[in-house]
């Protein structure tokens, strides 16, 4: 058993895996991460995921070009992101509620609208759909092993990478990012230096529409060309743990994605070895297991750090 | 002053929602009386379909829904489906209020998720006839239950994946001798499947090895995608027996991208991926639910009995379209033919492990 599972991490097999499961968590903990550092916890990434991978695959298909169906489905979920910013910002209603009233309508819209417009329920797939490119590098894809690692990778792979750079460099090199994380940290001491706090909260907002609506159509194009109802199956909810045990940073939530998708990467490794001795069911029990092992290690860090006084408890608390 | 306002309007409110109420509950009472008027004069039986997920599966659910409609179109029957979703929460109301309505003569329903709920219901409500497919409950004077024998019908699929990974004739089979099998959950049910196609394969080939992996529920294709094409390219598997509703439609993707084979399940699904899905496990939810209403309609479902529908009384069987014909090679139709030939006449048993 063991042989059959090294002979897939020594062929690197797992890279093209763990680099398919961790893109979408990746990109949706981004955009997570990005309303989170302005105190505005996004709740609904399940439902806008959702919403994004049925609009892009539909668009899509009816445009016959991969880059309109992505476009529709990122501005589709920064308009949601706008409408939840607008009833947890202006009209003063909870963030959670909003957030869950986010999944429930992405779930439901996406069944009623397939049911309406394919008059398919449950899954849809068309048949001559233009996915996500595939990037072959020249001369690298001839190389052994190295090809592997950097070549036939879909677009957004790539993307989810540059993202991380993006996010980190909007957030720590420009007066704008400096802006966002002083509103998270303190937004009565924002509010008094004149930043406004609550249009640079519906502009995070937004952000985060952009990334998830990203993370939802690479689901629907890019890993499948298809779209089965609730098909995020979750994947939502692990961006939110990620975004926390992250530490809110973007190079913690790469970090956090590699971790989680690993832990995909093996469960899908370990369920396909033949005659495993491992029970299924405690296999698919590892990614959640991951993620309370993972909250439990970074609340005892952070406990320790705040014995030795590193961080000051007001922004420990946030 | 602002005070009586708001009370004023929340008045108006009130009368306004009384009203629509009220002109509700009249038009609720004139369907019944004009129901039970037609149902004097030329009597057309009717049947609802309550279906404890969402339709579109394009297999299970689906199947039943054709064989329902089929029923509606030759036997005269109305008809009426009702999906209840995906919340369980929901649907003890949606049953309890279908046959409150007692607007149906007859009530179809099935899955082992509905047993319990259907068993209560039928206790609670003698005069309603059910039509419970895909489990047993025996015993209950107002129930005819349908079960297929998932095993016998798996078995001739593990037959036929064991024939193409042995196969060379076919291009894309490799000369390992492994096959793949992925179902939704581990359950039962899907068990049952998983060992008559291990039974199946091993009938033609005592070497055929077979992995198989659960994607933990019947919805997630891009994880039914991500398990399949670990097989595939990690085991060398040449063809994969998925039984994992919507869930599966990733697995036969998988299988389309790399060229490989990949059975389908429920419904016929050769030509989701034509040439790449070899042929489809079919339990003929549509034949034998258009079978039981036929019989309920001449007064001869036997209610309080369990029916066990298996290869020999066409309950299950490979979708043998012209699809199959035309990629699958003769030499292994034939030997399929002899192998189904044997568990009709009784020569194969195949072992449940349900019982």
């Amino acid at each position: 058993m063991w042989l059959n599972v090294w002979a897939q991490i020594a062929d690197l097999t797992i890279i093209a895996v763990l680099l398919r499961c961790m893109t979408p968590i990746l990109l949706a903990a981004i955009g997570g991460l990005i309303s989170d550092i302005t105190g505005v916890t996004n709740i609904g990434l399940e439902g806008l995921m959702l919403v994004s991978a049925f609009t892009s695959i539909a668009v899509s298909a009816a445009s016959g070009n991969w880059m309109v169906g992505v476009v529709s489905g990122v501005l589709i979920c920064v308009g949601m992101s706008y409408a939840m910013a607008f009833f947890h910002i202006k009209l003063k209603v909870d963030i959670v509620i909003t957030g869950f009233a986010m999944n429930i309508f992405g779930s439901g819209a996406t069944i009623f609208l397939m049911s309406k417009l394919f008059q398919a329920t449950g899954s849809y797939n068309p048949s001559n759909l233009d996915k996500i490119p595939v990037v072959n590098i020249p001369f690298i894809e001839n190389i052994p092993y190295v090809n592997k690692l950097f070549s036939g990778h879909s677009l957004m792979v790539w993307i989810a990478f540059l993202a991380v750079l993006f996010c980190f460099i909007m957030l720590y090199r420009t007066p704008y990012g400096v802006h966002l994380r002083a509103i998270g940290e303190a937004p009565d001491s924002a509010k008094s230096l004149g930043i406004p706090v609550g249009r640079l909260q519906y502009s995070a907002m937004a952000w985060s529409g952009v990334f998830v609506g990203l993370a939802g159509s690479f689901m629907s194009m890019g890993m499948t060309s298809m779209f089965v109802k609730d098909m995020t199956a979750g994947t939502g909810f692990l961006a939110l743990a990620v975004v926390l045990l992250g530490n809110r940073n973007p190079i913690g939530v790469l970090i956090g994605s590699i971790i989680f998708g690993l832990a995909k990467t093996f469960e899908t490794i370990f369920q396909t070895i033949p005659n495993s001795p491992v029970p299924s069911q405690f296999v698919q029990m590892m990614p959640y297991v991951v993620t309370v092992l993972a909250l439990v290690v970074f609340a005892i860090r952070k406990q320790n750090r705040q014995k030795k006084g590193l961080v000051a408890p007001a922004a420990a608390k946030s | 002053m602002k005070r009586s306002m708001n009370r004023k309007w929340l008045a108006i409110g009130m009368v306004c929602l009384m009203v629509l109420l009220a002109a509700c509950g009249k038009t609720g009472t004139d369907v019944k009386t004009e129901g039970t008027a037609s149902g004097d004069g030329a009597k057309k039986p009717t049947v609802g379909y309550y279906v404890n997920s969402t339709l579109g599966d394009k297999s299970f659910f689906d199947s039943v829904k054709r064989g329902v409609d089929q029923a509606a179109s030759e036997l005269g029957y109305e008809a009426k489906t009702i999906e209840g979703g995906n919340n369980q929460a929901d649907w003890p109301a949606g049953l309890e209020s279908m046959i409150t309505s007692k607007k149906y003569d007859v009530i179809v329903v099935g899955t082992s998720q509905m047993i319990d709920l259907t068993k209560e219901l039928a206790a609670k409500y003698p005069d309603q006839k059910f039509i419970f497919y895909d489990d047993a409950i025996a015993d209950m004077p107002n129930v005819y239950s349908m079960i297929y024998s998932q095993s016998e019908g798996s078995f001739l699929a593990g037959a036929f994946a064991a024939l193409v990974t042995t196969s060379t004739e076919l291009t894309n089979s490799n000369p390992e001798k492994v096959i793949g099998f992925i179902g939704g959950m581990n359950v039962p049910i899907i068990n049952d499947f998983k060992s008559g196609y291990e039974q199946g394969a091993h009938y033609i080939d005592k070497d055929v090895q077979i992995v198989s992996s659960y994607i933990g529920n019947f919805y997630d294709a891009p994880k039914g995608k991500e398990l399949s094409l670990a097989m595939y390219n990690g085991q060398k598997a040449d063809i994969v027996y998925q039984v994992a509703a919507a869930g599966g439609l990733g697995v036969l993707e998988a299988g389309s991208e790399l060229g490989k084979y990949s059975i389908g399940v429920d419904s016929n699904q050769n030509g989701l991926y034509p040439g790449s899905v070899l042929t489809s496990m079919l339990k003929n939810l549509d034949s034998s639910t258009f079978r039981a209403l036929q019989m309920f309609k001449e007064d001869k479902l036997p209610f309080g009995k369990v029916e066990l529908l298996g290869v020999k009384e066409d309950g299950v069987g490979l979708a043998a379209d012209k699809l199959y014909e035309e990629h699958v090679p003769q030499a292994i139709r034939d030997k399929m033919k002899e192998v189904e030939d044997k568990l009709r006449n009784g020569e194969i048993k195949v072992e449940s492990a349900l019982d």
